[in-house]
């Protein structure tokens, strides 16, 4: 049983790696690396499939690595929270390798592309199943690098402006949370969180100084998650790298950050929730406010979207600071359907700017009159985005909304409405200037090199949209998935037992 | 920076880099020491040479390995042609024996890429974690021998480990001297 237990924890981990592994054997075979990039996305979307599986059958799973025992060894952890994660980051790794390969420039994968998203996603697979803070840390400063990478792969100049804001934030972001780790294993004398979270609740004495740990880590991973006051660096380097490198950096990494904000904030940081809660919850207002303040006042398609990823960063706060199990379930909730939406919209705007060699709202038009498809991916993921009723996007905001409304929050209830409404109008703004509005007589000044129109590019957007339509009108298991996890969140006690292998209160039932 | 004496010193330090190279990866299972330091040591010498000698030359000697033929005489029967040309293809495996004959041909030449050294050390790396998982241990599970090696001692997964990193370190740190040095 070991071996297996072993091996589905690890896979996420492992299969990425071997790919990378492959692909830089093949450093200048782009065919080599595209068929051994395509291989291991199928490869880590079974294996995340087979350990969610495993999770949703058998209960939280742990290991430990090298058989040193919890408090003192690295943990591997698997609860259902992490299992969805990993799952719907697979399938945006899936949807946007298959992109990649008809769309990215051939310099650019020599440089090597492949190797080099892959092991972000081990990273991201690290970072979501990791039990150990000080792991955490590692996993995180992997996706930081592979990130500075990817943004950086090319070296135009607006590539290097942007990579040099992202890095110079991002890295004095792992300052302070090396510093918050540092603090919390001054308290606890331990960087195991389940070891932790039984040193918050049995040290009472402690509490401040846990209070003082938690700042450091909700501006350290709020600046990586791109959350209020801290996410200036996002709109300004996330629309620079090519559709295929922002796409899974937009789709994937805010959202690991957010991950890991819920994942501390329910397992330790509880001892005094009133002081971080409200923070969290000014964070998550402004985020709203402001990122849909800035989405609607752009006019460049990517960037519309990355002031769009600040405003949902506001929303899957919003669920962590009201803390009741419905609204941590929206959150959950949000957060998947948003990789998938937010991966797809890039997508789409990668496909459109392929063909027209611009995103700028200026140029761009009639994109509905040549290429119906295309527009019908878009219009659905943006309905979905905003949170029209059938599709995936509504459930989630639903959920946050009644829980704001039944536990008293009504004014982050109200700003979420609110500023779901205007979401609804800087996205009929892109459909009308890219999609509706006639082609402008100068449309055919291209800023980026063009290529001609590609109907298989559209195949990846599909595959995203199946399961954002599936989210969306068949919403009830998702739903009951992100209840589950909600509920484990909640009730940490089989998080800590599971860890100290002492016997589990309880088990998840499907 | 063309130095003699630096290039002098180099020639008899190479190898002494080398060797203690090995001495620090082999001794770091209970001593300070191990793949990461051992790795770095090993560039040493290689960026001293790159130093002196410049990336190109550098290249063109250390990563580069030719194989050598002895042109046929006139009217050389095949017999003594081969005879001849075997033993001077297997004098030239010696490392120090140098090649001054006017009439020899290049046969074949193989380079050393240090990025192909890169995902070697990588896969050790992640065979040595893999290895304890098919016998029932925990992933990166240190697993040793019976049986004890002259001079370096016990060989376990975690030796497979450490080379891997030293493998690795060095080829990356190569690789970044050589680019950097050529721009």
């Amino acid at each position: 049983m070991l071996i297996q237990d072993n091996l589905i924890l690890l896979l996420p981990m492992l299969v990425p790696l071997a790919g990378a592994i492959l692909c830089i054997f093949c450093w200048r075979a782009v065919l080599s690396q595209k068929v051994v990039a395509l291989l291991t996305q199928l490869c880590l979307l079974a294996s995340t499939a087979w350990l969610f599986q495993q999770v949703v059958e058998r209960g939280i799973l742990t290991i430990q690595i090298g058989g040193w025992p919890a408090p003192y060894g690295i943990t591997v952890i698997a609860d259902l929270f992490s299992c969805l994660m990993l799952t719907a980051s697979a399938l945006v790794g899936l949807a946007v390798v298959l992109y990649s390969f008809y769309d990215l420039d051939k310099a650019r994968i020599r440089f090597g592309y492949y190797p080099v998203v892959l092991i972000m996603q081990m990273g991201i697979g690290g970072t979501l199943l990791t039990g150990d803070l000080f792991n955490l840390y590692v996993w995180f400063e992997i996706l930081l690098i592979c990130a500075f990478v990817l943004i950086t792969i090319g070296g135009t100049k607006q590539q290097l402006e942007g990579a040099l804001k992202y890095v110079t934030i991002n890295l004095i972001a792992s300052g302070l949370l090396l510093v918050g780790i540092g603090t919390v294993y001054g308290v606890a004398g331990s960087l195991n969180m389940a070891e932790i979270a039984v040193q918050a609740r049995n040290l009472p004495h402690t509490q401040s100084l846990f209070v003082v740990a938690s700042m450091f880590f909700i501006v350290s991973v709020g600046i990586k998650a791109a959350a209020f006051p801290l996410f200036f660096w996002l709109p300004a380097s996330y629309h620079t790298p090519p559709i295929a490198i922002s796409a899974i950096i937009a789709g994937l990494l805010t959202k690991v950050g957010v991950y890991v904000l819920i994942r501390l904030f329910t397992l330790i940081f509880q001892v005094e929730p009133g002081i971080t809660n409200s923070i969290l919850l000014c964070m998550a207002g402004f985020s709203m406010v402001i990122g849909v303040l800035g989405a609607a006042i752009q006019t460049d398609y990517r960037k519309v979207l990355s002031f769009s990823i600040v405003s949902q960063i506001g929303y899957m706060l919003m669920g962590l600071a009201i803390f009741t199990p419905l609204a941590i379930a929206g959150s959950i909730f949000f957060i998947i359907q948003n990789m998938l939406v937010k991966a797809n919209l890039f997508l789409v705007g990668g496909a459109v700017a392929q063909e027209r060699g611009t995103f700028s709202f200026r140029y761009l038009g009639g994109v509905y009159k040549h290429r119906p498809l295309l527009a019908g991916i878009f219009f659905v993921s943006a309905l979905s985005l905003a949170g029209i009723p059938p599709f995936s996007g509504f459930w989630g905001k639903l959920m946050l909304a009644r829980a704001g409304f039944e536990s008293g929050f009504y004014t982050i209830a109200g700003i979420a409405v609110g500023a779901s409404i205007i979401t609804i109008i800087y996205l009929t703004r892109i459909w009308n200037q890219v999609f509706l509005k006639d082609k402008p007589a100068d449309a055919a000044i291209a800023l980026l090199p063009t290529q001609p129109f590609r109907g298989i590019l559209q195949l990846p957007m599909l595959l995203l949209l199946g399961f954002i339509l599936a989210m969306g009108v068949y919403a009830e298991p998702f739903v009951d998935f992100t209840l589950q996890a909600a509920d484990g969140l909640l009730n940490s006690e089989n998080y800590i037992n599971a860890v100290l292998h002492k016997p589990q209160a309880e088990r998840i039932t499907p | 920076m063309k130095t003699i004496i630096l290039a002098a010193a180099l020639r008899l330090f190479f190898p002494l880099f080398i060797f203690f190279s090995f001495y620090i990866l082999i001794r770091g299972h209970n001593h300070p020491g191990g793949g990461f330091i051992g790795g770095l040591i090993l560039a040493i010498p290689f960026i001293f040479h790159v130093l002196i000698h410049g990336a190109a030359e550098t290249q063109d000697t250390l990563f580069v390995k030719r194989v050598y033929s002895l042109k046929r005489k006139e009217r050389e029967s095949s017999l003594s042609y081969y005879t001849r040309n075997i033993g001077y293809r297997l004098r030239g495996l010696l490392p120090w024996y140098s090649r001054e004959d006017k009439d020899k041909v290049l046969v074949r030449q193989f380079v050393i890429e240090p990025l192909n050294v890169i995902p070697v050390g990588l896969a050790l790396s992640l065979i040595s974690g893999l290895i304890p998982l098919f016998l029932g241990e925990a992933f990166l599970t240190g697993v040793w021998a019976k049986a004890q090696l002259p001079l370096i001692g016990k060989v376990g997964t975690t030796l497979l480990f450490d080379i891997g990193v030293y493998l690795l370190v060095s080829a990356v740190v190569l690789k970044i001297t050589l680019v950097m040095s050529k721009e």
